[in-house]
């Protein structure tokens, strides 16, 4: 049957418009009037309400690691403590943002996430769209524990986290590296530049936050001081400095991996292209990853990890309620869970996931100082207290955001 | 009689309801995004996405590209296929044989899309032999066949999927067509081998398969998965570059992602019409 085109396309247009307003508007009678903020509640009824209900998390889930910390200590736990039934949703930053930003647009109040695990990048974008629920941090009773005085903890993205994302781990990034085939790996962008230099095509960085992240460092190393980056965004640092970088990259990138034309879009195919020797160096924002990864089978024995002179960014990870989470108390309640002595004492264990700490030893109970003092050491990273003395802290977020367009207009496009 | 005219009324109403309504519905979200109008951060009525989005070359870059892997898909992998069912006469799906020719359909395209990465990238298993015959010294000396500047990887992953697709329809179409038999009632009238399949099959299997080769095509056109793991960072097809923006850290970037994806839907629309209106268009 052929449609008849102008009365139909004419019908059609009207429909879906009416369809949109429809649909715009259920949506928006979906979530029902809210009840009691867990925010006015005390600890003992958020948790009497959060009993017998399910959480839904959304985090990224491409870790066997933290895949089996999460199903088989963190989940058990919660229901046999609390009776709380945690699902896990497969999605990071901007999976989680779409959602909550579409939620919020469609006008749903109760929507398919409940918390995240989130970043900096992802917490900036959250708070732009008055997507997070809080204050709640000050309101777990864990949190009594938190190591808020360190300034890798208590601010993100220099923005400070005001009870808005509950801190749940501390990393610090490293550049990856197989010792048999760079037994000297480069310290600084001079050595970088001459190794590449040498060996054309075995060095390249991804396009993405871990890759981005690398050239704060790069700009740390071109300004001399760390500090230069601290605090708000300065058009006219950011000009001076980048542009050196760019000019960097551009006269340096012929040498890298596919004459620096194309980018990994992430870091798992960086990875793959390390794994397959394509590659010298890889990277992660996660400085437990070597050990991880050779545990695991992925990574040759050979492989190291270490921080270059000009220093890396350490940052943490969090846990943020969504405004429209439709269980906020129990969200709480897993939060709590998660910066309890036990979990954080599991998961900084190199062999279970090797995630640093966010909470503070000296403000433990003396038992489980010991307990973190007893943590077995890596095997094939350095130790945390030796990176950490080449930590910078994140830039504004505005860096963040120049950065990517930059990168993509004068470097991969250019 | 009724009856059946009645079913015929409900589907209709069902495909509008549950495929087109949605649809346009996504189409008029995306055009109000990216003039403003929706979204937690619209600024209010303002062309401004759109103009940002125009004044950038890259974006008739990325609109191109996808048009020439499109076209090169298409082209490489139809003819083969024609020329294949041709030689077979529309007997191909008949012979034993012919199931391999459903095999590559069987495989979600980021399975063939991995495949060619670890057959085709510097450290794969093509460069593995290369190395070990002592073509290579290295990874980085082996030929960039994936995440190359022409598309090669993804061409041959889409010809990989193509070529059984085409042989399939493309038989299908002799045989049904009685393509065999107006050649040989050519041939009878004196017509010579090359004037029967200049006049005869040529012209009846094109007219009959070009709304579909042109469905395929923008099939083609808006793929996903085998360009990101097999392009390039630049020029980037249309569905990675619109993912892209969608996802990215600023925004504000977001509407201009929804231009795009108006702009695909709008063309889209465009090339069915356009098909409709041909000569054996979709009836």
């Amino acid at each position: 049957m052929i449609l008849r085109k102008e009365s139909a396309a004419g019908r059609m247009g009207l429909a879906a418009a009416f369809f949109l307003s429809f649909f715009l508007s259920s949506c928006r009678q979906a979530g029902g009037e809210a009840g009691l903020s867990p925010l006015q509640m005390s600890w003992e009824e958020v948790l009497q309400e959060a009993r017998g209900s399910t959480v839904h998390l959304m985090m990224w889930q491409g870790d066997p690691f933290i895949n089996r910390y999460m199903n088989e200590f963190v989940k058990p736990k919660l229901d046999s403590l609390y009776d709380i039934r945690l699902v896990l949703l497969e999605g990071q930053g901007n999976r989680i943002v779409s959602q909550v930003m579409t939620e919020k647009e469609a006008g749903i109040r109760k929507g398919g996430i409940d918390m995240g695990w989130i970043n900096g990048e992802t917490f900036y974008q959250l708070r732009q769209i008055e997507g997070l629920f809080g204050p709640f941090v000050e309101k777990l009773p864990n949190s009594r524990y938190i190591d808020f005085d360190n300034p890798f903890i208590a601010f993100d993205f220099q923005q400070a986290v005001e009870g808005y994302e509950c801190p749940w781990g501390n990393v610090q990034q490293v550049i990856i590296y197989d010792s048999l085939r760079v037994p000297d790996p480069p310290r600084n962008m001079e050595a970088l530049a001459a190794y590449v230099e040498a060996r054309p095509g075995t060095f390249t960085l991804s396009n993405d936050f871990t890759g981005m992240t690398l050239l704060k460092a790069f700009l740390t190393e071109l300004a001399g001081a760390p500090d230069t980056f601290y605090g708000p965004f300065r058009e006219k640092t950011y000009l001076k400095y980048s542009g050196r970088l760019w000019d960097w990259l551009n006269r340096y990138k012929k040498y890298f991996w596919r004459r620096g034309e194309t980018f990994p879009d992430a870091v798992a195919p960086l990875h793959q292209l390390f794994i397959n020797g394509e590659l010298n160096f890889s990277m992660s924002n996660n400085d437990a990853e070597v050990d991880n990864k050779i545990l695991q089978g992925l990574f040759p024995e050979s492989t190291r990890a270490y921080v270059p002179d000009h220093g890396s960014i350490q940052n943490s990870h969090y846990m943020g309620i969504m405004a429209n989470g439709a269980n906020k108390a129990g969200a709480m309640v897993v939060a709590n869970f998660l910066i309890s002595p036990e979990a954080q004492w599991r998961k900084a264990d190199p062999a279970v996931w090797g995630d640093g700490t966010v909470l503070a030893r000296k403000k433990l109970p003396p038992e489980w100082q010991k307990k973190f003092a007893a943590i077995p050491h890596r095997q094939y990273s350095p130790g945390r207290d030796e990176i950490g003395k080449k930590a910078i802290r994140e830039f504004d977020a505005e860096y963040m955001i120049r950065l990517y367009e930059d990168f993509r207009k004068k470097v991969i496009e250019n | 009689m009724k009856i059946r005219y009645l079913h015929r009324k409900a589907g209709l109403v069902l495909h509008v309801l549950l495929t087109l309504l949605p649809l346009a519905a996504g189409g008029i979200y995306a055009l109000l995004y990216s003039v403003g109008l929706a979204g937690s951060l619209a600024p209010g009525f303002t062309l401004r996405y759109w103009e940002s989005l125009i004044s950038r070359g890259t974006l008739w870059q990325t609109f191109a590209y996808s048009a020439y892997i499109m076209i090169a898909s298409v082209l490489l992998s139809y003819v083969p296929a024609l020329a294949l069912v041709i030689s077979g006469r529309g007997r191909l799906m008949q012979q034993k044989r012919s199931r391999i020719f459903y095999l590559p359909l069987a495989m979600p395209a980021l399975v063939l899309a991995f495949f060619a990465f670890r057959f085709f990238s510097g450290g794969g298993f093509l460069s593995s032999l290369a190395f070990r015959a002592g073509w290579t010294g290295s990874p980085q000396e082996f030929p960039e066949m994936v995440n190359d500047p022409y598309g090669l990887g993804i061409i041959f992953v889409h010809f990989l999927l193509a070529f059984a697709f085409f042989s399939i329809y493309l038989d299908r179409v002799y045989a049904n067509e009685r393509i065999a038999e107006q050649v040989q009632s050519a041939q009878l009238l004196g017509a010579g081998y090359g004037q029967s399949l200049r006049r005869v099959v040529l012209p009846m299997i094109l007219r009959k398969t070009w709304p579909a080769v042109s469905l395929y095509g923008l099939f083609v056109f808006g793929s996903y998965e085998v360009p990101l793991l097999l392009g390039r960072s630049t020029p980037e097809m249309l569905s990675v570059r619109v993912l892209r923006m969608l996802s990215r850290f600023n925004l504000e970037d977001r509407p201009e992602g929804f231009a795009i994806v108006f702009a695909y839907m709008m063309l889209s629309v465009f090339a069915v019409m356009l098909v409709r209106k041909s000569k054996g268009g979709l009836r």
